[in-house]
Order: C-alpha cells, then sequence, then structure tokens
C-alpha cells in the first residue's frame, strides 16, 4: 500500500513538472506508461495509480487554471465542446478523460512487462 | 491470454491517442482534437486570461536596433516608442500578433484561397470551392504583384520589413501552450508572416469593398424582368439624388471627358445566352458603407477644425480594426490599425487627422472571351490573336493530395467563369478586369499619410492608392478640412451601362482629376458613400450609392454651427429613418386597412417620429412592411440561384410614385395583374404575421430585438459571439448598424488650442483572444453610444502614468 502511494505520488509530481516544461497532452499517457514498465507487476494495481495521479493532477490543474481567469470564457468552453455543467462538468469531464488515458498507459506498460517477465521465466 | 490482454490493451491505448490527437467526425461534426485541448495545462484553459493584467516588462527580442518602450493602457491600447522608424514597425508587428495572431493568419489565407489546408477535414468540399474561386479571382497572383512593388520601394520596403520580422518574433516564441485558441480547435500550427501576407490582408480589404458590382446581376435581371422597369430602377443618377460628396454645382478645372463617348450601351454589350449562377461564399451584401466629415473652424465651437470617421463593416470578433500609437522621433500616430498591414488606417497625428469611406464606384469590367479554338491558347485582342497566359497553381488540403488548378489570363483580365465549370452553361467565358490587378502601392499611402503635416502631404499621399478606391477626409491644425475620392477608376465612355463588354478599356483617370475639394464655402466635407459628384463631373461613372445618408448628415451640418464633440457624437449616433419617411405615408394610406386586428401597432405608426432607437416599436413594424413590400415587388428573383442586383430604395421609390402599374409590380404566381397598391395591402398583412410571430419568439417587438444585431466570431463559434445587442440604427441611416453590420471603429479628432482631443470606440476588445476580458470589453459601451477618450501622449513621461510598462530589448 505504502509503495503504491509513492508510486502515485511521483506519478503526479513527474507528470506535473514533464508537462509543464514540454507542452504535450501525451506526456500524461508516457509518464505513468514508463514508471509503470518498471514499477508495478499488477496491471490492476498500475492501472489504479495511473487513473488516480492524472485525475488528481488534472483536478489541480483545472482548479488552478479556472480560478481568478475570465469566467465568461470558461463557461464559453464547456457550451463549445458541450459539456453541460459549466466549469464544474468541464472540469470532471478534464479530470475523467486524462484519468482514464493515464491509467491505460500505465496498464499497458505493466501488461508489456509481464509478457517480458513471461518470456524470461521460460 | 496474457498477450490477449496486451494487444486489448495496445489498441484501445493507441486507437483513443490517434482520435484524441487527431480530431474525428461524427455524422459529418468535426470534433477538435480532445486530448490536445482539454489538457487542462496546455489546452483550451491555458488561453483563459488572468482577471488582473499581466504582462512582462523586459523582452529580448531579436533583431531590434534599439530600445523599444510600449505602455499599455487601461483597454490595452499599445502606446510605442520607438527611436528609429525600423523598430516602430517592428514593434507593432509584434504587438499585434501578440493580440490577433490567428485573425491576420485566417483572413490572410481567406484571402489568398488557401484554407483549404487547414480547414478541409472541418468543412469539407465547400472550402475548396471557395479557395478555387479565391484563386480564379486572382487574389493571391495580385498580391503577389502588390508585394513585389511595395519590396522594390525602399519607403514601404522598410516598414513591411520590419512589420514582418516583428510579427515573426512573436511566432517564434509560440509552444502549444500558447497559441491562440483558433489553432488548437482547428489543430493547426501558425506559419510564419511575410510581406506576401500584408499584401493579401490588403486584397482582402479591397474583395470586401469592391466585389460587388452589377454588371452580372443585371444582365440576369433583364432576362427576368420588364426592361423598361430595369432601365429606370437603374439609371446612373436616379430623380432626387442630391448632396454628392463634391457640392452639386462645383466646377471641374480639367478638359471634358477625352473619351469618345461613341459606344453606346448596347453596341459595346455582348449577349450572354445562360443566367449566370451566383459567386458562394463571397461577401455579396450592401452592408459595406461608411461615413465620414469634417468641419472647419468656422463652424466649429473651438474655431478649429473636427474630423470623424466610422466606417461600416461586418460586426466580428476579433475585432477588424485594433487600436494603437505609434511614435519615433519624426511622428507620432495614433488610430486604428488593420491587424496585418502595418500603420494607422483610420487616425491622426499632431498636425492633421484623415479617415476613409468606401467610392464604391464601379471597378470591375466583366469581358466575354473569344477564343481562336478549344485549346484556349488564343484569344482575340482588338482583332488580333494573342497567347492566353496560362497559370498553374497549387491548392492543398489538409489530408488529401494537393489539387492543381489552371487559370487563363488574358489582357482582359482573368477568366473567373469558364462556361465548362459551370453547372448551368453561361455561353461564354468571362474573364473580370479589376483595378485591384492594376499595381499600386496602397501601402505607401498610409506610411505617408501618419507622417503628413498638411494638405500637400495628404494630396502627394493620396497618389499611390489604387483599390479600393476611398474618400479620404482630411483636416489639419493649421485650418483646412478638405475630401479626395482616390484609387483607380477608368475611363469610361459616356453612358457605359451594365453588361458583358467587348471593347477594352484599361485607361485609368488621372489621380489629379479625381474628385477633390479644399476649404469649401459651405464649412464642411463630408461622404456616406453617395455619388462623389453631380453630373457636371466630365467622366461617366455608375455603381452603387447610398442615397440617404448623405442628406441627413449634410442637412445637420449646414443647419448647424459652433458645433461640439458632443454634438458629432449624437450625429454619429443619429438614427432618423428616412426611407421610412419617404414611404411610411404611401404605406399607410394604401394599407391601413389591414392593421384592424392591430390597431396599436397602427397607433405607433402614426406617432413615430421616424427615429430607429433601439426601443422603439415602430421601426419594427416599418421593416417588417418594407421587406415584405421589397418582397412582393422582386418576386420575379424568387428561387432565383444566380447573381441577383437589388436596386437602391431611391429608384424604388421613384418607381412606386411614378409607375405604380409598372410590370414589376405584379406578382408573376398570380393570374391577375397587381399593381404597387395592392402590393402594399399584400405585404402589410404579411408584415403583420412576420410580427406576430417576433413577438413570440423574441418575447416584444423593440426594435433592437426584432433588428437582432451581433457581432460574431470570424468562424461564427457561437459560444464566442455576442448576440441581442441593444442598439438602434440600420442601413441608410447615420447610425448605419444592421443585423450584422455597422460602424466598426468611431473616431472623433478635434484640434484645438492645447493640441488634439480625440474620441474613439469600436465594437469588440484589443484582445483577440476569447479568453481575455479585453475580448469584447468595449461592445456595450459601444452600443449604448459611449465613447473613450483616446490617450495621445505627446511623450513618454505622459504616456508612464497609469499604464503597463513594457521594454523590448534586443
Amino acid at each position: 500500500m505504502k509503495r503504491f502511494l509513492i508510486l502515485t505520488l511521483i506519478i503526479i509530481l513527474l507528470t506535473g513538472v514533464t508537462i509543464y516544461l514540454l507542452p504535450y497532452w501525451w506526456v500524461i499517457i508516457v509518464v505513468p506508461f514508463v514508471i509503470s514498465l518498471f514499477a508495478f507487476k499488477n496491471a490492476f494495481h498500475a492501472f489504479l495509480s495511473g487513473f488516480i495521479s492524472i485525475a488528481i493532477l488534472n483536478l489541480i490543474v483545472s482548479i488552478w487554471r479556472t480560478t481568478n481567469v475570465n469566467e465568461n470564457y470558461v463557461s464559453a468552453i464547456s457550451e463549445l465542446i458541450k459539456i453541460p455543467g459549466g466549469t464544474s462538468g468541464l472540469i470532471i469531464v478534464i479530470t475523467l478523460l486524462g484519468a482514464f488515458m493515464g491509467g491505460l498507459g500505465a496498464l499497458t506498460a505493466t501488461l508489456l512487462a509481464q509478457l517480458f517477465d513471461n518470456k524470461k521465466r521460460r | 491470454m496474457k498477450f490477449f490482454k496486451l494487444l486489448l490493451s495496445s489498441f484501445l491505448l493507441v486507437g483513443l491517442f490517434v482520435l484524441l490527437n487527431k480530431g474525428f467526425k461524427i455524422n459529418d461534426l468535426a470534433v477538435p482534437p480532445l486530448g490536445k485541448i482539454l489538457d487542462p495545462m496546455n489546452g483550451l484553459l491555458a488561453n483563459a486570461e488572468p482577471n488582473e493584467v499581466e504582462i512582462k516588462k523586459v523582452l529580448k527580442l531579436n533583431g531590434l536596433k534599439e530600445e523599444v518602450e510600449i505602455y499599455w493602457d487601461d483597454r490595452m491600447v499599445p502606446h510605442i516608442f520607438a527611436k528609429n522608424t525600423r523598430d516602430a514597425f517592428y514593434a507593432q508587428g509584434y504587438v499585434t500578433a501578440s493580440m490577433r495572431l490567428w485573425q491576420m493568419d485566417f483572413q490572410t489565407r481567406a484571402a489568398a484561397g488557401r484554407l483549404s489546408e487547414v480547414l478541409y477535414t472541418t468543412l469539407g468540399e465547400g472550402v475548396l470551392k471557395f479557395d478555387r474561386l479565391q484563386r480564379r479571382n486572382g487574389m493571391l497572383a495580385s498580391a503577389r504583384k502588390s508585394a513585389a512593388i511595395m519590396m522594390e520601394d525602399p519607403e514601404t520596403a522598410l516598414v513591411v520589413q520590419a512589420y514582418t520580422d516583428g510579427i515573426n518574433a512573436y511566432i517564434d516564441r509560440l509552444n502549444y501552450r500558447s497559441y491562440p485558441i483558433e489553432y488548437k480547435i482547428l489543430n493547426y500550427k501558425p506559419e510564419k508572416w511575410s510581406p506576401l501576407k500584408s499584401a493579401l490582408l490588403l486584397k482582402y480589404m479591397a474583395q470586401m469593398l469592391t466585389d460587388d458590382d452589377l454588371d452580372l446581376g443585371i444582365i440576369n435581371a433583364y432576362k427576368l424582368f420588364d426592361k423598361e422597369d430595369i432601365d429606370f430602377l437603374f439609371k446612373e443618377f436616379p430623380d432626387g439624388t442630391s448632396n454628392p460628396i463634391i457640392p452639386s454645382g462645383t466646377k471641374f478645372n480639367f478638359a471634358k471627358n477625352t473619351v469618345a463617348d461613341s459606344s453606346g450601351s448596347d453596341t459595346n454589350l455582348v449577349a450572354i445566352k445562360g443566367l449566370i449562377p451566383e459567386i458562394e461564399n463571397v461577401n455579396y451584401f450592401r452592408g459595406v458603407g461608411s461615413n465620414n466629415w469634417a468641419i472647419s473652424g468656422s463652424k466649429s465651437a473651438t474655431g478649429k477644425p473636427i474630423l470623424c470617421n466610422d466606417p461600416h463593416l461586418k460586426l466580428n470578433l476579433p475585432s477588424i480594426w485594433f487600436e494603437i500609437q505609434i511614435v519615433t522621433p519624426q511622428f507620432n500616430v495614433y488610430g486604428a490599425s488593420l491587424p496585418g498591414a502595418p500603420c494607422v488606417i483610420s487616425g491622426f497625428n499632431s498636425n492633421i487627422a484623415w479617415g476613409v469611406t468606401n467610392g464604391t464606384r464601379n471597378v470591375r469590367d466583366w469581358y466575354a472571351i473569344e477564343w481562336k479554338d478549344d485549346s484556349k491558347t488564343e484569344y482575340n485582342f482588338q482583332g488580333e490573336w494573342l497567347k492566353t497566359e496560362i497559370e498553374y497553381d497549387t491548392i492543398k488540403i489538409k489530408g488529401k493530395p494537393d489539387f492543381i488548378d489552371r487559370y487563363l489570363v488574358t489582357k482582359m483580365g482573368r477568366v473567373v467563369y469558364e462556361d465548362s465549370l459551370m453547372p448551368q452553361g453561361i455561353g461564354s467565358d468571362l474573364a473580370l478586369f479589376w483595378t485591384a490587378y492594376l499595381p499600386a502601392n496602397e501601402l505607401k499611402t498610409f506610411v505617408q499619410l501618419n507622417r503628413a503635416e498638411n494638405h500637400d502631404d495628404y494630396i502627394n499621399a493620396l497618389q499611390y492608392f489604387g483599390c479600393p478606391a476611398q474618400n479620404f477626409v482630411f483636416a489639419a491644425s493649421n485650418g483646412d478640412i478638405a475630401i479626395k475620392q482616390q484609387g483607380y477608376h477608368l475611363k469610361y465612355p459616356k453612358n457605359y451601362g451594365y453588361g458583358v463588354r467587348k471593347d477594352f478599356i484599361s485607361e485609368v483617370i488621372p489621380s489629379d482629376e479625381n474628385p477633390h475639394i479644399l476649404n469649401p464655402d459651405r464649412g464642411f466635407v463630408s461622404s456616406a458613400n453617395q455619388h462623389p459628384t453631380d453630373t457636371l463631373y466630365p467622366y461617366y461613372y455608375n455603381g452603387i450609392f447610398e442615397e440617404f445618408r448623405n442628406v441627413r448628415i449634410n442637412d445637420l451640418l449646414s443647419k448647424n454651427n459652433g458645433i461640439t464633440i458632443d454634438f458629432m457624437k449624437s450625429l454619429q449616433g443619429d438614427n432618423l429613418n428616412q426611407i421610412a419617411m419617404k414611404f411610411l405615408p404611401v404605406f399607410l394610406k394604401y394599407g391601413e386597412q389591414e392593421f384592424a386586428n392591430h390597431p396599436e401597432w397602427l397607433k405607433l405608426l402614426k406617432d413615430w417620429n421616424y427615429f430607429n432607437d433601439a426601443e422603439q416599436i415602430a421601426p419594427s413594424i416599418f421593416e417588417a412592411w418594407f421587406v415584405s413590400f421589397k418582397e412582393l415587388v422582386y418576386d420575379e428573383w424568387e428561387g432565383f440561384k444566380g447573381e441577383k442586383a437589388d436596386p437602391g430604395n431611391l429608384s424604388l421609390y421613384n418607381l412606386l410614385m411614378s409607375r405604380f402599374r409598372a410590370d414589376i409590380f405584379d406578382i408573376k404566381a398570380t393570374p391577375e395583374k397587381e399593381d404597387a397598391f395592392q402590393l402594399i395591402a399584400m405585404s402589410a398583412s404579411n408584415a403583420i404575421k412576420i410580427l406576430e410571430e417576433k413577438q413570440k419568439s423574441e418575447g416584444g417587438l423593440e426594435w433592437y430585438k426584432y433588428k437582432g444585431t451581433s457581432v460574431q466570431h470570424i468562424l461564427g463559434i457561437k459560444p464566442f459571439s455576442r448576440y441581442q445587442i441593444k442598439i438602434g440604427g440600420n442601413y441608410s441611416i447615420v447610425n448605419a448598424c444592421s443585423d450584422r453590420w455597422g460602424p466598426s471603429w468611431k473616431m472623433i479628432v478635434s484640434f484645438e488650442e492645447d493640441g488634439v482631443n480625440a474620441l474613439g470606440i469600436y465594437p469588440g476588445g484589443q484582445s483577440g483572444n476569447p479568453g481575455s476580458s479585453y475580448y469584447d470589453n468595449m461592445i456595450n459601451d459601444w452600443a449604448s453610444g459611449h465613447y473613450y477618450k483616446l490617450n495621445y501622449f505627446k511623450n513618454s513621461e505622459e504616456a508612464a502614468v497609469g499604464t503597463h510598462f513594457q521594454k523590448l530589448i534586443n
């Protein structure tokens, strides 16, 4: 459990720093992928860790991005992408979408690692 | 099993990645790349600007010679203080791009016919059609010529190259996070600026302002309407035409037209077999127009001139204008600039002020080309066979192979309509000869106006201006006022008329024979897109001319003395509806009985003071009635899918009063023969139905609700647009605000003892970013007739108070 929490925290921090420096959205897939490749054995744990870490990261970043800014714009975006629920709806979608992709990245990496492990064992 | 799980998970990962990274389509609806735009760090949320303005204090940019100081005022107007001309325009390029980059890029792409490169996957086949037509119209080809001319002249080359470098310095600093939001939604990248793009922007304006010639529409009209009616409706000077720009009776001090008037209208025209289809997607509407005027000291309260300008353009966001002040040791200019072109376009310096309205004389001619054979490699030019210039141009298409198109170019212009390419044949290939193709250096006019000191400088600056011909109004601190219509106009023979031509005409009227007046006795000059002159002007011309706004402006300017800035504000916002003053009494006489069920509406009409104020109901009733009436009069056009010609409303009034039994008033769909008075009654009952519905849908019939003025994002993105703006006015009213068109920049410049006192406003904001509170912050004030005092700083000490300071260094 402790290991899981530490790894999740590492993913949050590493993804946050990387995406701040490299303006590419897929950083939220790559970082959980790379860490899970080496750190997770259990595919479900990996998915959960990727999911939770990106959810937390995106939640924090979207709250930061939508505070003390032009409010009309934020609601205009949710209208544009046809997301119900205004700003909170938008933040939920951003959080879940990122979380799912982060989790999927982590999951795929662990499954890949398992395949190699099996081969080694053979 | 493990392998299968991996396969499934990788498949899902890769598949989702591609969809979220590239975007996709559901039922023809393009979904933007959600992964990118919903990334909270770098996507759309990154464009949300903080409520507190954050400006980088020092910016290091390559290519500056010396330090430049920029002061951003409380409306985010940049005041640039540079030590030399090059740095000044470099800074203009940089700051304009920092506020408006996407708009600049998009408008020049549209002009060039390069939208398919970025929009094909979003908009499909229609956008390729648009691009092809833009190329056939010669927009890109003529911009290339213009750019070359700009770069050959050292004065303009310096300015446009500096401006280009400044824009590119900004583009170089961008990454995905800092891209303007539209790039993210449409999923493409900004590309480098070039002088060609500035030339394209000026062509874009030329197209917007001059592409509605009447020639083809009138050919179609002759096939649908009675010839006598059309001749009556399209007279060059309809009865009652008054108040030309150059006061009636003014003598012109140059020789009578040297062009023989032998080629009467019919002999020079070519009959066209088929109907000419309407050009799709091109601005075809009469909302374009403008007002400008200047009064001399004899009429002003201060004893010095006051100049006003309000160009009426499409009400878009980001706004078409960008306010700026540019100061160098040589000049100090303030005004509205066009993002994408250097200099101020409508503005003032400490010595002079100027403003523009559209000339609206016809500057486009159509020629039917006679080919030697089907290969189209040779054509008949005044009895000789000349070689056709054949151009090939590549249109890049997003997600598809390039499209290579062929263009036929003759001395008589570019073939725009190629018979074999038209869905319904027209019988001939039609080439367009347009003054926008003639070599000119329009930018030089603005470079010189920005630093002009007096009337001579103004006249010198104007001579370079070719297309779109404009009425340049002028006032100087020394007391001079003037107006000149400047641009290329061809020497047409008398009674040149409308239609497709045979005999080629390319000789341009010399600049010093264009209509011009300095310090007229009446103490003011003005223009509102009306006839430039009366019939004493030695050259023939035709076009689409305003017949009402000019009358009201001149009436108020001549009646009043001791004019103040407040008077000018109310004049720019004047809502008197002169169309209604003419038509309504006749309408009421023959249509009153139709209002039996709505006596309250009838009462409103009868008590109406003829002002289209935002909250009045009478203007809505009249407008519904008038539009319904016109629909019945011009019912012949109904269902017609070709280029149309809309006569002016003064001509329609003349027709109604003098020939009410004319064939045009008959409704084709009915067996009886109707006359004008029957149409008045019929249109009243049609209007009542429209009004009843509108009352339900809009919750009231106040004029602003009925009119529904909106300021819309260029891409029509609804959440980034503003609707139902509470403002009065309409077309042909001084406050020319219709549903989608209106005063796009209102400026008042008063020369006073202690310097220039100027006011201005436009319907938008300085920022092009919908995420900024400066995106649309001026709209409400604009609608309520409020103005801002323009901060015309004399020096940087003055500018430093209450502004955000920014320094550009090398």
